[in-house]
C-alpha cells in the first residue's frame, strides 16, 4: 500500500485519536485557565520579594508546584492511577488521563504566571496602593490587565507543552495522536503512518503557537 | 489640612523621619525639597495613608489618622490624588480608561467627568492613544488628569517633573497653577529641582537626614544662625 492508502485506512482510527487529544487537550487546559491562573496569582502575592507577601503559604505552593514538576512524568501517570481511579470511578481512558495531565498543566501555567506577575512594573503596585484599592482590585484591574498579553504567551507555552505530554497517555488508555503513532505506526512497522501522525502533531503545536503569538500582540499595547 | 506632631517613622533598624512637626492649610501648595534618603518618600507616603507613624500624630482634617478605622482611612484616601515620576500608567488601557481608572475602582462611572478632565488637561485628542504613543509630558497630564477624578482635597505630586525636559516641566507647572486656581486643591510638591519648587510653591519643608531642617517662605527674608548648610543652599536659590 502506498503513503496515501495507508492513511485512508487508518483514517477512522487517525480521526478518533485525534479526538481524544482534544478531549485530554479541552479537559487539562480548561483545568489550567479555572486552578492554574488562581494558583498563579497566590503564588506571586506570596512571593516572598512582594511587599505584604506571606512567606509559609510560599514555601507550600512552591513546594507543591516544584514536586509536581520534577515528578517523572510517565511514572506521576502510573502513581496516580489509584488517586484517578478513586475521583473519576474508573482509571482508563482519555477522560481519566486528563487528570494527571491537568495537574501537571497546573503546576506548569501557575510558575508561568507568577514569572509573568513578577515582571510587571512596581509603579503599577504603588499606583494601585495610592488609589486604596483591595487585593482583588489589585489583581483583576491592575495585575492582570498589565500581564494579560504575558499570560496569553503562558497559557500558549503550557498548551504546547500539553500535546507534548498527551502523547504518552496510551499507557493510561488515554490514546491520542501519540498513542496512535506508536501503535499504528512504530509498533506496526508503519514509519509513514508514525511521520504522518508526527507531521499533524507538529502542525497542531504550529497553529497553537502562532494563535498565541496572535492575540498576546493584539492584546499588548505596551510598545 | 494635615497637622503632623513630633511624628517619627521607623523600619526595623531604620529612622526614616525623626519628630517631624508641621501643618498646612486647605488650599496652599507646599513644596518639600531634600537630598535622596532624606526622607521625602516617606514622608509623602504618611500623607497619603500608606504608612502609619511609628511615633507622633498625624491629623488629616482634623481627624488623628491613628483613630481612623480601616474602612475611613480607605474614604480617606479616595481624597488624595497621586501624581508620580513615572507617570505609573497602566499601559494596555487608553487615555481615557486610565482616567476613568479611579472612579472605576470606587463603582462609579462618569464619561462626562473624564472628558472635562481629558479636556482641562489639553489632552482629549489623546483620548483613545495608549500610554506608549504619548511623550512623557503628555503621559503626566494624563496622570494629573487621573489625580483628579476624585475631586480630591490633597495632591501629592513625587517629583511629577523630574523626568521632564525643560519645557514639559514649564507645562506641568502651568497645569499645576491651574489646577490650584480651579479645584480647592492642596498641593504637596516633592522635587529635588528647587527652580521649579520655587516657580511653583508658597512654602518649602526643608528635609535632611530624617530630620526637618525648617519651613521656608518662597522668598526668605534672612538666614538664620543655625541653618544647616543644605538649609542655606535652599534659602538662597528660593531668594533668588
Amino acid at each position: 500500500m502506498t503513503l496515501i492508502e495507508n492513511i485512508q485506512y487508518y483514517l477512522p482510527e487517525f480521526i478518533l485519536s485525534l479526538k481524544q487529544t482534544g478531549t485530554m487537550m479541552g479537559i487539562s487546559m480548561s483545568s489550567c485557565l479555572l486552578f492554574g491562573l488562581p494558583l498563579g496569582v497566590a503564588l506571586f502575592l506570596s512571593n516572598p520579594n512582594i511587599k505584604g507577601s506571606q512567606p509559609a503559604s510560599y514555601w507550600v505552593l512552591n513546594f507543591l508546584i516544584t514536586l509536581v514538576r520534577s515528578f517523572p512524568y510517565l511514572l506521576f501517570v502510573i502513581t496516580l492511577i489509584p488517586v484517578t481511579r478513586f475521583i473519576i470511578g474508573r482509571a482508563f481512558g482519555p477522560v481519566p488521563a486528563s487528570l494527571p495531565l491537568s495537574i501537571v498543566a497546573v503546576a506548569i501555567f501557575a510558575r508561568l504566571v507568577e514569572q509573568v506577575l513578577l515582571d510587571v512594573p512596581e509603579e503599577i503596585r504603588l499606583l494601585a496602593d495610592s488609589l486604596g484599592t483591595s487585593k482583588w482590585q489589585y489583581i483583576w484591574h491592575f495585575l492582570l490587565v498589565e500581564a494579560r498579553s504575558g499570560i496569553v504567551l503562558a497559557y500558549t507555552t503550557a498548551a504546547v507543552s500539553m500535546v507534548s505530554y498527551s502523547t504518552v497517555m496510551g499507557i493510561v488508555g488515554g490514546g491520542g495522536v501519540g498513542d496512535f503513532a506508536i501503535r499504528y505506526g512504530y509498533q506496526s512497522y508503519q514509519t509513514g503512518i508514525m511521520y504522518f501522525a508526527i507531521v499533524v502533531m507538529v502542525v497542531i503545536v504550529f497553529i497553537i503557537q502562532m494563535l498565541g503569538n496572535f492575540i498576546a500582540r493584539k492584546l499588548d499595547k505596551r510598545k | 489640612m494635615y497637622r503632623l506632631e513630633q511624628v517619627s517613622k521607623r523600619y526595623q533598624d531604620t529612622t526614616a523621619l525623626q519628630d517631624i512637626s508641621f501643618s498646612v492649610g486647605q488650599g496652599e501648595i507646599i513644596g518639600v525639597v531634600g537630598k535622596s534618603g532624606s526622607g521625602k518618600s516617606t514622608l509623602l507616603r504618611l500623607l497619603n495613608l500608606l504608612e502609619t507613624p511609628s511615633q507622633g500624630k498625624l491629623f488629616l482634617a482634623d481627624k488623628d489618622v491613628s483613630k481612623l478605622s480601616k474602612k475611613a482611612i480607605q474614604q480617606q484616601k479616595q481624597k488624595i490624588g497621586m501624581v508620580f515620576q513615572q507617570y505609573n500608567l497602566l499601559n494596555n488601557l487608553t487615555v481615557k480608561e486610565n482616567v476613568a481608572l479611579p472612579l472605576k475602582l470606587i463603582g462609579k462611572k462618569d464619561e462626562a467627568k473624564v472628558v472635562e478632565l481629558l479636556s482641562f488637561v489639553g489632552i482629549s485628542h489623546k483620548a483613545d492613544s495608549y500610554p506608549a504613543q504619548l511623550s512623557g509630558g503628555e503621559k503626566q497630564r494624563v496622570a494629573l488628569a487621573r489625580a483628579l477624578t476624585r475631586n480630591p482635597d490633597v495632591l501629592l505630586c513625587d517629583e511629577a517633573t523630574s523626568s521632564l525636559d525643560e519645557e514639559n516641566t514649564d507645562d506641568v507647572i502651568r497645569l499645576l497653577q491651574r489646577i490650584h486656581e480651579e479645584f480647592p486643591v492642596t498641593i504637596f510638591f516633592v522635587s529635588h529641582e528647587l527652580d521649579t519648587v520655587k516657580k511653583l510653591c508658597e512654602r518649602v519643608l526643608v528635609m535632611e537626614d530624617s530630620h526637618l531642617l525648617g519651613i521656608v517662605d518662597n522668598q526668605p527674608t534672612q538666614l538664620g544662625k543655625n541653618d544647616t548648610p543644605y538649609l542655606e543652599k535652599v534659602k538662597r536659590r528660593l531668594a533668588q
